[in-house]
């Protein structure tokens, strides 16, 4: 393949008299723009297509044999904010085809950075418009290859959202739900998923959440620690609160609901480290993110000190990004974004390599509710599923009526703790753009800015 | 407390693997699965057709290496009245010898039931034609000369050649002299093609080591299983001392295996076996060969309905390199070293069932 094609390459880089070519080159347009890193400008190569700075040569023009006969016609990005000062407007793709009515949804949201991930999507006009949206793998190729730096979460955000939209209208043109495409169901009675836990004060608030949880089927919690910030050395007070806050929530919620805390990368291996081991007989579901993402070494050190589950990933973009901590058996979990990883291609692909070692999913879901509803289809087809993060209370709060508004139907809400697999075609809904008029886009605003007591900078 | 208890009862089943009530009985629930043995068993020219029907009406196909009666019964047994489109959920039901074959053929199911190849029933196609690759046969440097001068005017470009093997272990000089002949001959007779050669995990790993190194110059395609793959020191060896990529896998049925490969640098080229893993498993393998710059080149000793599964498997990964024309079926000619991918529903091939009928395995 593209090995075969560079060994060619570099053959007859070898037999050229360097200078010569590139200076008989200069003076072309193409040049101009050019690294002229490329010495074989308009040379004759083995058949290999389309090197074409003008962008005039669509993946398409190459499987003319083979097309499905959709065109993608037109890309539409929507940045809608449920609040105006929403530090996670909902960045939605629309993309639409040369078939009537058909037309593809996704999510690129991406926290803290509305505008650019906006721009990323218009970004990839070039390489959709005119090109045939069955081949989701081929675009994805293409939309990560092609950009050069590959990709990292504002480059990742936007192929995700391409990327769901590109299921949704293969799904739709075949006439199939997406999770049948990837060979699923797993469990057709839905998605096993978990809440997050809010305002717990005293033992009272607990015994309450216990129950309404039990009752409404939940079998699964995720909370957060007690303070704000963390540093990498922490004092004794911090870690102690910390350590009790754990043990008082498991002795509120029993052993019947499974706890996930989620440390979110607030301190480094050292504290995380003293707090994991402290908390190992409350055998929680997992700890996620016990330092931040871009150290598997530090990951793995944490994870060796105790048998709790570690989690992490929710940061980390394609299959390329988890390889490390999956080498390392840094960790039991990985959390991959549909929103950020590389969308529902790259999400299955995680789950595929991470299955190989044993390493269960639970993928992380804290933006909107097209990523929501499409990370469920590719939940349903992995056999190393855990549990679904969905990114609200026990009980539903505003953003849910809204989703309910756009949609039709709670997006991500469980029925005797499950959420229902959307089984319309594609992902499972149909969305008109004015329902999201009333929300408009209200600029990028920052996520939180969290100090330590000192004044300097902690992580969020 | 009680009523809380009770509720709390069919959530236990969160923790068990998945039940058969949990797997969807709609669309195209199955209805049976048939088998039919082509050429005798254990031949090494043998792999049985599998057939599943659905209540539908559709008929999807696919091979298995070899499936004995029992393993068919139980395979009906599991599959039954399930979803034909769940195929990577009935996969994990399924005796292992039966796992490869049935997954192509629900993906056959699949693709009819949507009126699309397989290939675009999973995203591709990433290529419009797929590099083909063919094994000379013959057993002395003329019989395989004549045969590359054939496969030639065939349309074959990349050619599998068998080294000779040594008369003893380790058998040094001479042994290496005469493999680096033949490869060294057929460049000059076919400058323009390529060539891989392979052992059959017949040679040590130190001749293997010596032989690679003597051709590396000639820059073959990859050295296919030089050797055994019974732990990863000895294949170290060839890996660390030469160039030659390296491809390993048509014997083996554990992805962990694969992952420790790749890990530790010491495979170029995935070859794992289209019957044993089936389109699925192959493409979850090159989900995980992609992220160690690796191409994937599914194996295979299986007729025509394998061969089209095969370049549906080429056309739906990013990193496939070659795909094998198989020995035991007429494959369609490659046009100058590509092979054509199939174009209609499912794997695009027409099955004859009143062919196999006397074939059937009961």
């Amino acid at each position: 393949m593209n090995r075969r094609r560079f060994l060619g390459a570099a053959a007859m880089m070898a037999a050229a008299v360097p200078g010569s070519r590139i200076g008989a080159a200069v003076g072309s347009r193409q040049l101009i723009d050019s690294c002229a890193c490329d010495p074989f400008l308009g040379q004759a190569r083995d058949g290999s297509y389309a090197f074409n700075p003008n962008g005039q040569t669509l993946a398409s023009d190459a499987f003319r044999d083979l097309s499905s006969g959709i065109k993608i016609t037109n890309l539409k990005v929507f940045g809608v904010s449920l609040t105006p000062n929403s530090d996670r407007p909902y960045v939605f793709v629309k993309l639409e085809t040369n078939q009537q009515g058909l037309v593809g949804w996704g999510e690129a949201t991406l926290e803290g950075k509305g505008q650019s991930a906006m721009s990323c999507v218009e970004d990839f006009r070039d390489f959709l418009i005119g090109n045939d949206p069955m081949q989701v793998e081929h675009l994805w190729q293409s939309m990560y290859v092609h950009t050069f730096y590959r990709a990292g979460p504002l480059i990742g955000s936007a192929i995700s959202g391409i990327d769901q939209a590109l299921w949704d209208i293969r799904g739709k043109a075949l006439n199939v739900p997406v999770y049948q495409l990837l060979g699923g169901p797993y469990d057709q009675r839905g998605i096993r998923g978990y809440y997050h836990v809010e305002n717990i004060r005293t033992a009272e608030d607990l015994a309450h959440l216990r129950e309404t949880a039990l009752q409404e089927g939940v079998s699964c919690l995720k909370i957060g620690l007690p303070d704000h910030d963390y540093e990498w050395i922490e004092t004794n007070a911090k870690i102690d609160r910390a350590v009790k806050y754990m043990q008082r929530v498991r002795e509120g919620l029993g052993s019947s609901i499974d706890i996930a805390v989620d440390f979110h990368a607030k301190m480094g291996p050292a504290v995380a480290s003293i707090m994991i081991k402290e908390v190992e007989p409350l055998n929680l579901l997992f700890v996620e993110e016990p330092c931040p993402p871009e150290n598997p070494q530090a990951m793995a050190r944490i994870a060796r000190h105790s048998t709790t589950p570690i989690a992490t990933g929710e940061r980390l973009v394609a299959a390329y990004g988890c390889r490390e901590l999956i080498e390392m058996g840094a960790v039991d979990i990985l959390q991959t974004d549909i929103n950020h990883v590389g969308g529902i291609s790259a999400l299955w692909k995680v789950a595929a390599m991470a299955n190989i070692s044993n390493i269960s999913m639970a993928p992380h879901a804290c933006e909107g509710p097209i990523g929501g509803l499409a990370t469920l289809h590719v939940d349903s087809a992995m056999p190393n599923f855990l549990v679904q993060e969905i990114c609200s209370f026990v009980t539903p709060g505003d953003k849910e009526k809204i989703w309910a508004e756009w949609f039709g139907f709670p997006a991500m809400r469980m029925v005797d703790g499950r959420v229902p697999l959307p089984e319309k075609p594609g992902l499972g809904f149909v969305l008109s753009e004015a329902s999201l008029n009333k929300y408009p886009f209200g600029g990028t605003k920052p996520m939180e800015f969290v100090w330590h007591q000192d004044g300097s900078v902690a992580a969020l | 407390m009680t009523n809380l208890l009770a509720r709390r009862k069919p959530l236990l089943l969160f923790a068990q693997p998945p039940y058969p009530e949990t797997i969807a009985t709609s669309p195209h629930p199955i209805s049976e699965v048939r088998a039919f043995q082509m050429g005798s068993p254990g031949s090494g020219n043998s792999y049985v057709i599998l057939q599943v029907r659905t209540q539908s009406g559709l008929a999807g196909y696919g091979e298995c290496n070899s499936l004995s009666g029992s393993d068919l019964k139980a395979t009906n047994q599991a599959v039954v009245g399930r979803a034909a489109s769940s195929y990577q959920v009935l996969d994990g039901l399924v005796p292992q010898t039966v796992r490869g074959g049935l997954d192509i053929a629900l993906l056959d199911i699949v693709g009819k039931a949507t009126k699309a190849p397989i290939y675009r029933v999973l995203g591709g196609p990433t290529r419009n034609k797929a590099r083909a690759i063919t094994r000379l046969s013959g057993s002395s440097d003329d019989e395989l000369q004549s045969d590359l001068q054939k496969q030639l005017t065939a349309g074959f470009r990349a050619f599998l050649i068998p080294i000779p093997l040594p008369a003893a272990r380790n058998q040094g000089s001479e042994f290496v002299r005469v493999a680096a002949v033949r490869l060294k001959a057929m460049r000059t007779s076919a400058p323009n093609a390529d060539f891989a050669f392979e052992a059959r995990a017949q040679l040590t790993p130190g001749d293997a080591a010596s032989l690679a190194a003597a051709v590396e110059g000639m820059h073959p395609l990859w050295f296919d299983e030089p050797c055994p793959v019974s732990n990863l020191e000895t294949i170290r060896k060839i890996a660390d001392e030469t160039v030659v990529p390296l491809g390993f896998g048509r014997t083996i049925s554990d992805p962990g295996i694969f992952q420790d490969l790749l890990r530790e640098g010491l495979v170029d080229l995935l070859r794992p076996d289209l019957l044993t893993h089936g389109i699925t498993g192959i493409r979850r393998l090159s989900a995980m060969a992609e992220t160690y710059y690796v191409d994937v080149a599914p194996w295979h000793e299986g007729g025509p309905i394998a061969h089209a599964a095969a370049l549906h498997a080429a056309a739906s990964m990013p990193n496939f390199f070659i795909a094998q024309s198989p020995s035991s079926a007429v494959a369609t000619a490659p046009r100058d070293g590509f092979f054509d991918l199939p174009k209609g529903p499912g794997l695009g091939v027409d099955v004859d069932e009143k062919a196999l009928e006397g074939n059937r395995i009961a």
